[in-house]
């Protein structure tokens, strides 16, 4: 038995006095996809935020094991720079700042933490041009602000861009899928499943089976009330999107 | 000289008065400037354009008038200027060993002091900005020790830029320096004036009068990286003439107290003007900007972008004008002020003001005061880029729009340097 690559367990959260999670737990070993779908309001995106570290959320019971590491104690870029990343469901404009010059940052922070030296120009720009065609948006975005007046598709294409990029060991797609058309979808999928390797793991947000035809997941979870209510394979999914939630609660 | 009673108190007025009192040069201008001093007090907080800067302080310390001195010029300014016309003033006075004097064709430069028949060549030079009386600008008229008279020739279009660096040295010195820059009819030039000094205490007082001729284009850039001691009131008021285009950038990272006040009287029609700046701020750093743009003439154009980025105790003003003149119709006059605040004991005062007496005309003014945007900051620590790089990457952004009319590359990049590193130590 491999040793999971994150262990969540009894996680508690709240923001501003309200307890969205309330002992949720599940491990994910490398290589797995797992999804968890659920009603809206249920702490799905919350769950997320917290994984990555937005210092809104408290954490007022529970652990994070990530690697074999508690990562509560990190900031979000340490965390990130250990393996994890998060898709946004919304991702942030960032005017004046060029994607490029973004990137590069991450790039360069992230191997500064491990004690490399910055990415060469040369190399950094090739490595670019190599993940944008993954998602289809070659060429489009190098001096381009972050995400400023970008269609949705493509704010959601450039998420899973970044994630390329940075090559993470867990990936969080936090509704990645909402607000696509069927073609962006694909693109979206198709980026993800070429970067699925028995190393890396997915945990993939979403209230509709749509995304699950084209991202398969090990398993599917149902999450509840801050919790997880039922595990089953992909074919819950497919259950989910017939009955609905309502005979979970 | 006789000094009464409103300035009865600075002595350190008294001193730069009787400092002065024996030079024979400009003595109807000297004679204006300390007469006027009689009847124009130094301002107060009680003071509309001065409402967020206290001076009294500043006024009770023992200045003395600056005598020539030597130093040297900061590596930065040295790799900035290599090859290139450079006017370097320590403590307001020419210093022609670190000068380059230009070669080029179609620029004529006077050091002030060494200059004999100077008076009768700028008697044409404003001197005030409708007639108002500021005490600052009547000090500099009445004890200017130096400066410079640049006149470019008609039609010449000066390729490389004329540096002017204002070196401040030594312990309690009171700089007054007075420029005179003419663009004749279809001259083409760019200014760049640096600021920089050690950490004594000091003040500046620095006047610019600038004339642009029919069809001249005028760039006109700053940067203040002085000492962090020292304290500068420095006025440049500008006559612009048809046809004719002023770019203005002005950008504050150094000294203790930085007031600058630009005038712009735009004369004739089809003018571009642009007056754009920016503050980085930290500790009780303190810079004032007054900004004036009076449209006196019909069928014109002009941009004010005023970017402030303040965190610890410190204090970035902006206090802009635009005057639209009855008669001056189709004029385009737009104006922002946007400041950032790091700190909760941070402070941006920000008036954008209009004063239209035209009715055809396209105006808009506009101003914020906020902080960094957390969302964005969570979004570039999601992705490893660590909490102190992304501030500087985003006050890097915030300002960059106070730079767009910059068109020398290396004087932007020292620019865009001095932004990072100053948020890089907030």
């Amino acid at each position: 038995m491999s040793t999971p690559l994150i262990q969540i367990k009894n996680l508690h959260a709240e923001v501003e006095g309200h307890k969205i999670l309330k002992g949720f737990n599940l491990d994910i070993n490398p290589g797995e996809i797992h999804a968890i779908m659920g009603p809206n309001g249920t702490g799905k995106s919350t769950l997320a935020s917290v994984i990555a570290g937005k210092d809104e959320y408290e954490v007022t019971q529970g652990e994070v094991i990530f690697n074999g590491q508690n990562i509560l104690e990190l900031a979000p870029e340490e965390r990130a720079a250990e393996g994890i990343f998060l898709a946004f469901q919304y991702p942030v404009e960032i005017p004046g700042v060029s994607n490029t010059n973004f990137m590069k940052a991450a790039v360069n922070n992230i191997r500064e933490y491990h004690g490399k030296d910055p990415l060469r120009a040369k190399d950094f720009l090739k490595l670019m041009k190599e993940k944008q065609e993954l998602v289809e948006l070659k060429g489009r975005l190098a001096n381009r602000s972050v995400n400023e007046g970008f269609s949705g598709g493509e704010k959601k294409r450039n998420e899973i861009f970044q994630m390329a990029m940075l090559d993470p060991k867990l990936a969080i797609l936090d509704e990645t899928d909402s607000g696509l058309d069927i073609d962006a979808l694909k693109i979206v999928a198709n980026g993800v499943n070429q970067l699925h390797t028995k190393e890396n793991s997915f945990l993939v947000i979403t209230h509709y089976q749509r995304l699950l035809e084209y991202i398969i997941p090990d398993f599917v979870h149902v999450m509840y009330d801050g919790k997880i209510v039922k595990t089953g394979g992909k074919e819950l999914a497919l259950e989910l999107e017939e009955k609905g939630y309502d005979w979970l609660k | 000289m006789s000094v009464s009673a409103p300035i009865k108190n600075i002595d350190f007025v008294e001193n730069i008065l009787s400092d002065s009192a024996n030079r024979t040069d400009f003595q109807s201008l000297r004679a204006h400037g300390s007469k006027g001093l009689l009847t124009t007090p130094f301002p107060t907080l009680r003071d509309e354009y001065w409402k967020y800067t206290r001076v009294s302080g500043l006024l009770k310390k023992e200045f003395k008038s600056s005598q020539i001195a030597n130093s040297s010029i900061s590596k930065e300014t040295i790799r900035l200027t290599e090859n290139q016309t450079r006017l370097v003033f320590v403590n307001g006075f020419l210093n022609s060993n670190l000068s380059v004097f230009p070669t080029e064709k179609g620029i004529s430069a006077h050091a002030i002091s060494t200059d004999s028949d100077l008076e009768s060549k700028v008697n044409s030079f404003p001197t005030n900005w409708e007639n108002e009386q500021e005490a600052f600008t009547l000090l500099n008229e009445a004890s200017f020790t130096d400066g410079i008279r640049i006149e470019i020739a008609k039609n010449q279009k000066i390729e490389s830029p004329i540096f002017l660096v204002h070196i401040t040295v030594g312990e309690n010195v009171a700089v007054a320096q007075r420029n005179f820059i003419k663009l004749n009819e279809g001259s083409e030039a760019t200014f760049i004036s640096v600021f920089e000094g050690d950490n004594n205490l000091s003040f500046s007082n620095h006047f610019n009068s600038i004339l642009v001729d029919e069809n001249a284009k005028l760039h006109w850039f700053e940067n203040h990286q002085d000492g962090e001691k020292a304290n500068v009131v420095g006025t440049s008021i500008a006559h612009q003439k048809s046809n004719s285009e002023i770019s203005i950038g002005a950008y504050v990272f150094g000294g203790k107290m930085i007031r600058k006040n630009f005038y712009i009287s735009v004369l004739g029609q089809n003018c571009e003007t642009m007056a754009n700046g920016s503050y980085i701020l930290k500790d009780q750093q303190i810079a004032d900007f007054r900004v004036i743009v009076d449209h006196k003439a019909a069928h014109c154009n002009s941009n004010q972008t005023f970017k402030g980025v303040m965190s610890d105790k410190a204090t970035g003003v902006f206090n802009g004008k635009i005057y639209v003149r009855k008669d001056s119709q189709l004029i385009n006059a737009f104006q922002t002020n946007r400041n950032i605040l790091l700190s909760d004991d941070a402070n941006a005062y920000s008036r954008p003001q209009l004063e239209i007496y035209a009715d055809d005309v396209k105006c808009s003014h506009g101003s914020t005061i906020g902080q960094l945007d957390e969302d964005a900051l969570f979004y570039m620590m999601a992705r490893g880029i660590r909490r102190t790089e992304a501030e500087k990457m985003l006050v890097s952004a915030f300002v960059a729009d106070a730079m767009d009319n910059v068109n020398y590359t290396a004087f932007k990049e020292l620019v865009l340097e001095n932004v990072a590193n100053k948020s890089a130590n907030f």
